[in-house]
């Protein structure tokens, strides 16, 4: 096809990564790489690449909303993305050595059961919970607007967040994704936070890891223009107008759609890789 | 001295303004690269192989795919003085030791 067409359709693709990725907390990359894998015949490394730009792009694009809305907790995010940032650079140095089928196998089978825990969890009163000393230490407590009141929440289990939080890095710097499913898993199950300050403080983490992986990829040559412009301007349209509904979207809609679109994608990866094409 | 709420505001719109300006970019480099070779065939095997100079639509794009890793950058620089004003150390610490790895990872070249 030509390059216009190509164009076109990756920027309607990238949109719909956006839109899901602004809702979820996942960066859109997860959509990205098997599009560009499978539809556009495109090396793996270079939709890695793009992959890794889109998710800089989702989380610079809807992160204006999120911060003002109230639901980001800043400091829970940059304490826990010291761990991420480590694990990304790691990851992202690991590429040449580590076997992309193990991987993405064990990528897989983490999607199911994030989309496993995400259905069974059920509604929790953690208000009376104690939280963590270190959440206590480091002042990681908040609080986020619901309707027309102010909820305050407390953090717990902060060891395994932190530690949670350092695969989840590893994971973007090797596969070229935000992780963003680990990191509002590690959030929503270990940390115990409501679900929207979950995935938009994943949100503005993620872009965080992404950059440290990306800087990693534009010294391997994995970052390329055209594929890029058409990924990038995509995946911000989809996640600016996901940043303006993700406040009339009722959580329960939220956790089904996630737990939906990455089942989906674990079953994809899977049998790419055992049936052959990745 | 600046309120917490001032520096938000400052914070924000840096931002803002660099990812608009990345964006920027990367909207002109790619309608340029369209309309010059949007009718080309599209060759996804030479992709890499693709040499393009700085001033040319790809290296606009190019650049513009900079600053948004630059604004990623600039935006833990921005929260690391948001935290010193604050006398806020361990925080400080922290966002600098993200800084740190951020720099690291975009300076290093094989």
């Amino acid at each position: 096809m030509t390059i216009l067409a190509f164009s076109a359709l990756l920027f309607l693709f990238s949109i719909l990564a956006g839109l899901l990725g602004a809702l979820t907390g996942l960066g859109g990359g997860v959509i990205i790489i098997p599009v560009l894998v499978m539809l556009f015949d495109v090396n793996i490394h270079y939709a890695m690449g793009a992959s890794l730009i889109s998710v800089i792009a989702t989380s610079s694009g809807s992160q204006a909303a999120y911060i003002r809305e109230g639901y980001t907790n800043l400091r829970i995010g940059l304490f826990l993305e010291t761990a991420a940032v480590v694990g990304a650079l790691v990851g992202a140095l690991f590429i040449a050595i580590v076997s992309k089928t193990f991987l993405t196998i064990l990528f897989s089978l983490v999607l199911f059961c994030s989309a496993y825990l995400t259905i069974k969890r059920e509604e929790r009163d953690d208000k009376n919970a104690a939280p963590h000393p270190w959440a206590v230490a480091l002042k990681l407590n908040g609080t986020y607007p619901q309707k027309n009141l102010t909820l305050s929440y407390q953090v717990q289990n902060v060891p395994l967040g932190f530690f949670i939080m350092g695969i989840a890095g590893l994971v973007s710097g090797l596969l070229g994704i935000g992780s963003g499913t680990l990191k509002v898993l590690a959030m929503d199950q270990a940390l115990r936070l409501p679900y929207k300050v979950a995935t938009t403080t994943s949100n503005f983490m993620i872009g965080i890891t992404a950059a440290v992986s990306a800087g990693i990829y534009f010294s391997y040559g994995y970052i390329i223009p055209a594929l890029a412009f058409p990924v990038m301007l995509g995946v911000i349209t989809g996640a600016f107008i996901g940043a303006k509904w993700l406040t009339r979207i009722h959580t329960r809609t939220l956790r089904l759609i996630f737990s939906i679109v990455i089942c989906l994608l674990g079953l994809q990866m899977l049998y790419k890789t055992l049936w052959g094409t990745l | 001295m600046l309120s917490i709420k001032q520096m938000d505001t400052i914070m924000s719109f840096i931002l803002a303004l660099g990812t608009l300006f990345s964006l920027l970019l990367v909207m002109t480099g790619g309608g340029l690269y369209l309309l010059q070779h949007g009718n080309e065939m599209m060759n996804t095997e030479s992709l890499q192989t693709t040499i393009y100079p700085f001033f040319s639509p790809l290296g606009m794009i190019k650049s513009g795919l900079v600053a948004l890793i630059a604004t990623q950058i600039l935006r833990i620089g921005l929260l690391v003085w948001f935290y010193a004003v604050l006398r806020d150390y361990r925080f400080t610490f922290i966002s600098f030791f993200i800084l740190a790895v951020l720099l690291y990872s975009s300076f290093l070249r094989n």
